[in-house]
């Protein structure tokens, strides 16, 4: 296998709910709730899962744009490093860094050094070399700057890589010239450069998106639905623009969206987050083709099939998704799932290898997926 | 099959600064009973605009429909469309609006609307006020809709009295109020087979005789309103245009006279007004048929306080709270998740199953067409380009543009599948291409494409195309 690029542990990011008369914290919103997360370097990843479940927020805390509450993030790491600190991490009992014991406080600082999150050195070299495209190619860019300062902003801050490793600032014509040919590249032409946002489709606006985005060539991209606004024949060009990028920059994606179908297009794995926490990754072809977690089979059998003869069992889920500042215990899927036994409203399922290259978290995965434990008619424990 | 809705050549332009936006060129489509015909497109083709021309729920200004026929059952909805306005062509095109007939029209279209043809929306805030719980809401549409409904619950109601006397002095039911929640799942349990019986507190307060007098008066209103009812559906089954002339004035004389906004103004302020009392007590089973959990709950609910599936639900019910005649979903599950789509998708069945309603189902998702759907619609820059059975469109799409979109939408049952993509972008309206409006794009365009609109052909049964291929005079091979 490649090497790791990215390798993010125990990543926490809880917001806090501000309220009363002194606008004292009533209690958190846990929205990225103890996540690791491996990326190898030249592979998609695709993160999917509903709306809320927090997928924003990890690409943010991935890339340093929010901070995490808690939570290491090595890039480019020596193996050794992760490893150690991956243990300590799998082993940490509690959710809450003020919990925290002072052995593993320990360990923690120990980390300190080769972490992106504090170490400064790091963390510079890190933003030069991950970028993230948003769903709203409206509100992204904005709109009072033409497009040719909207793409050269990140350079005229980064840099370009130069051919010997380096990075060099570049300004006047040469700038230009680099900007013309990125702008040739996305599918728009010279013209556009002098132009406002407004005055572009927003197929064209995603376009100009990804253009400043790895204009500063970055190593790792986030994409955070990056064509979920977009009509499907021009989702069809974007998707076929990012393949064609990543192919040629050799860059790193995170795809991230709600879009089960699009991920199964663009992405070499997947992972399935519910109710901030991660439940199941695994490569792409073998999550669709077996999944396990019996909220990815739920979220897979919803997807509508373009095909009128195939007649799908559709596991209709009941109710909605419990709120995220007040998760239900033990599994967060309890509350929904047939296979649910008192266990499951206790203790937390972890994260585990089920099979070869896909990992689950559920207490039953294995007699799920062997066809011996059978799903109830409705959830045990719904409310 | 009997069709509900017949549309033919429907146009509808929107008059702005920048000129006129030709946004429905030439619609035709019929619904069936019982149907659910899907209209698939890319933002921008004209979807919504079909809808709301159709409910006339266009703003005007800017838009309007200016030609073309909307037939429920036998009552054309756009028969005098053009005396609500005249066309002055000067530098630019000016509207002179008739008001007279444009309020009349407005009037009508209050019965059509809610009662026939019920829209629910994208974002169903849309449909809410966010100022009301969602009981008293329920209880509006109710009120000013289904007026006979609640009339004729009151009066089995009163018919129950005596066994409900006997409850409360058995000591099985004790106070009542407003709030009789807990008390009618009490009565619920206790009175076994008559859980039908809906009553309020007026008729054990004020004992059989108080109640008489006002009963008088209910019944008085029952009667008047089933008349209305009927002559509403006469309207829809009388053939003669001078008959349903005759009986939309008459409409229109009783609506003036019981104006229905001063009406859910004063039900507003008299919380206490039986109907209305009934009206909430109805919105409870309401919501039950739509498989809200904790109706209790959501009833006491405003609109903000729920989730996006929660308050599609809501809709829905209010949709179909009169068992319209057709029911227009426009895009009802795009803004919510897949497994909560899920969830509306089949709840939409579910209920098309038990009252028959003939859905339009709005949709830029092909998945959702494929799965919810019995007849497809494509539709492309304000024409309907293709039609035909689900099955039919999927295993043999005709028009380029369909063969465009079912190559560039990525399929999960399919991973190899390599996405194609249609060139350019969708036309502006307002200077939409001559002839084909879809040649730009056509990778198939020749000649007569650029000069010449494509018409209908049939190319088999029931299924249509709108496109020069297929027209004989050109081979297609
Ligand atoms: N800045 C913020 N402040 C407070 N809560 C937030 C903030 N950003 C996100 N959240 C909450 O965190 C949860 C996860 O959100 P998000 O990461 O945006 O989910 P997704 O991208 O999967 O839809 C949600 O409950 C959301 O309301
Ligand atoms: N209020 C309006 N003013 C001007 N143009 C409008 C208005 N509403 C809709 N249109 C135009 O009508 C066309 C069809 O729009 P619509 O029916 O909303 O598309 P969709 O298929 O996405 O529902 C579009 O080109 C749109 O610009
Ligand atoms: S079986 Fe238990 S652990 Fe597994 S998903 Fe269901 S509730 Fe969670
Ligand atoms: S009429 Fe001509 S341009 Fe239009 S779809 Fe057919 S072949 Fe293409
Ligand atoms: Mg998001
Ligand atoms: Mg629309």
């Amino acid at each position: 296998m490649s090497k790791v690029l990215i390798d993010a542990v125990g990543l926490r990011k809880y917001f806090p709910i501000k309220g009363g008369v002194a606008g004292r914290t009533l209690g958190y919103v846990y929205a990225v709730d103890d996540v690791n997360v491996k990326i190898y370097k030249g592979e998609t990843v695709g993160l999917v899962g509903e709306s809320g479940c927090g997928k924003t927020t990890l690409g943010r805390v991935l890339l340093d744009l929010a901070e995490p509450t808690a939570g290491v993030l090595f890039y480019n790491p020596e193996d050794s490093v992760s490893n150690k600190v991956s243990e300590l991490y799998k082993n940490l009992k509690t959710n809450k860094p003020s919990e925290l014991k002072k052995e593993e406080k320990k360990l923690v600082e120990e980390a300190k050094k080769a972490d992106v999150y504090r170490n400064k050195k790091r963390n510079r070299e890190f933003r030069k070399k991950v970028q993230i495209v948003f769903q709203d190619p409206v509100s992204s860019l904005d709109p009072r700057m033409l497009i040719k300062d909207i793409i050269a902003e990140p350079i005229i801050i980064n840099g370009v890589p130069t051919e010997d490793g380096k990075r060099k600032k570049i300004k006047g014509d040469e700038l230009l010239n680099y900007i013309k040919e990125m702008i040739g590249e996305m599918g728009l032409n010279e013209d556009h450069l002098f132009r406002f946002p407004h005055e572009f489709s927003g197929g064209q606006r995603q376009r100009i998106a990804i253009a400043r985005a790895i204009s500063i060539r970055p190593e790792f991209l986030v994409l955070d639905e990056p064509t979920s606004a977009l009509d499907v024949s021009v989702q069809a060009q974007i998707l076929s623009l990012l393949e064609h990028l990543q192919q040629k920059y050799e860059m790193t994606y995170l795809f991230i969206t709600h879009n089960l179908a699009v991920i199964r297009a663009v992405s070499d794995r997947v992972i399935v987050m519910y109710l901030g926490k991660v439940v199941e990754v695994s490569r792409t072809d073998d999550l669709f083709a077996n999944p396990i977690h019996p909220y990815t089979q739920a979220l897979l059998s919803a997807i509508p099939v373009p095909d009128p003869e195939r007649k799908r069992n559709i596991v209709v889920l009941s109710g909605d998704v419990p709120s995220p500042a007040n998760p239900p215990a033990g599994c967060r899927f309890h509350t929904r799932c047939r296979f649910a036994e008192e266990i499951c409203t206790k203790e937390e399922p972890k994260l585990e290898e089920i099979k070869e290259g896909h990992t689950a978290a559920c207490h039953f995965a294995r007699e799920i997926i062997s066809g011996q434990k059978k799903p109830a008619e409705a959830p045990k424990f719904s409310n | 099959m009997e069709d509900v809705l017949v549309v033919k050549n429907l146009k509808t332009q929107f008059f702005i600064y920048e000129g006129v936006v030709k946004a429905l060129e030439d619609v035709s489509f019929s619904v069936g009973k019982g149907e659910v015909l899907g209209i698939v497109g890319e933002t921008g083709c004209g979807k919504s605009v079909t809808a709301y021309s159709i409910t006339r729920l266009i703003p005007d200004p800017p838009g309007r429909v200016v030609g073309g026929e909307v037939r429920l059952g036998n009552l054309d909805l756009m028969r005098n469309i053009k005396d609500e306005a005249r066309f002055v062509q000067k530098k630019r095109i000016k509207i002179k609006h008739n008001y007279r007939v444009i309020r009349n029209n407005e009037l009508f279209f209050n019965t059509i609307r809610g009662k026939y043809i019920s829209m629910i929306f994208q974002e169903p805030m849309a449909a809410l006020n966010p100022v009301y719980t969602v009981e008293d809401q329920i209880a509006e549409t109710l009120l000013l809709h289904n007026r006979t409904r609640l009339l004729k619950i009151m009066k089995s109601a009163s018919g129950h009295l005596s066994e409900l006397e006997k409850w409360r002095d058995g000591g099985e039911i004790e106070i009542f109020d407003d709030e009789l929640g807990e008390e009618i799942d009490k009565i619920k349990k206790t009175a076994r087979g008559v859980e039908s019986i809906r009553f309020h507190q007026d008729l054990l307060i004020e004992g059989a005789n108080g109640f008489s007098k006002k009963m008088q008066k209910y019944e008085e209103m029952l009667k008047k309103s089933i008349e209305h009812d009927e002559l509403e559906d006469r309207l829809l089954t009388d053939p003669n245009p001078t008959t349903q002339q005759e009986i939309i004035k008459r409409l229109a004389k009783e609506s003036k006279k019981v104006n229905l906004i001063k009406m859910s103004k004063q039900m507003k302020r008299n919380k206490k007004d039986p109907l209305l009392i009934e009206g909430r007590r109805e919105s409870f089973s309401l919501l039950e048929s739509v498989d809200i959990p904790n109706p209790r709950g959501v009833l006491k609910s405003y609109p903000h306080e729920l989730s996006g599936g929660m308050l599609q639900r809501v809709t829905i019910s209010i949709a179909l709270a009169n068992n319209p005649k057709v029911l227009i979903a426009d895009e009802p599950t795009t803004a919510l998740d897949v497994t909560v789509q899920a969830q509306i998708l089949k709840l939409l069945r579910d209920l098309q199953d038990a009252i028959g309603t003939s859905i339009i189902l709005i949709t830029h998702d092909l998945g959702v067409i494929a799965e919810t759907c019995n007849r497809v619609a494509v539709m492309y820059a304000g024409n309907i380009v293709e039609m035909a059975e689900v099955k039919e469109l999927f295993r043999n799409p005709k028009h380029p543009y369909t063969i465009g979109l079912l190559q560039s939408i990525p399929r999960v049952d399919d991973p190899n599948k390599t996405l194609k993509t249609i060139p350019g972008n969708v036309p502006n309206l307002i200077n939409p291409p001559q002839g084909c409006r879809f040649h730009p794009r056509c990778p198939f365009v020749f000649d007569r494409c650029r000069v010449e609109k494509p018409v209908s052909i049939e190319v088999s049964k029931g299924h249509t195309v709108e496109c020069h291929l297929f027209s004989g005079k050109v081979n297609a091979e």
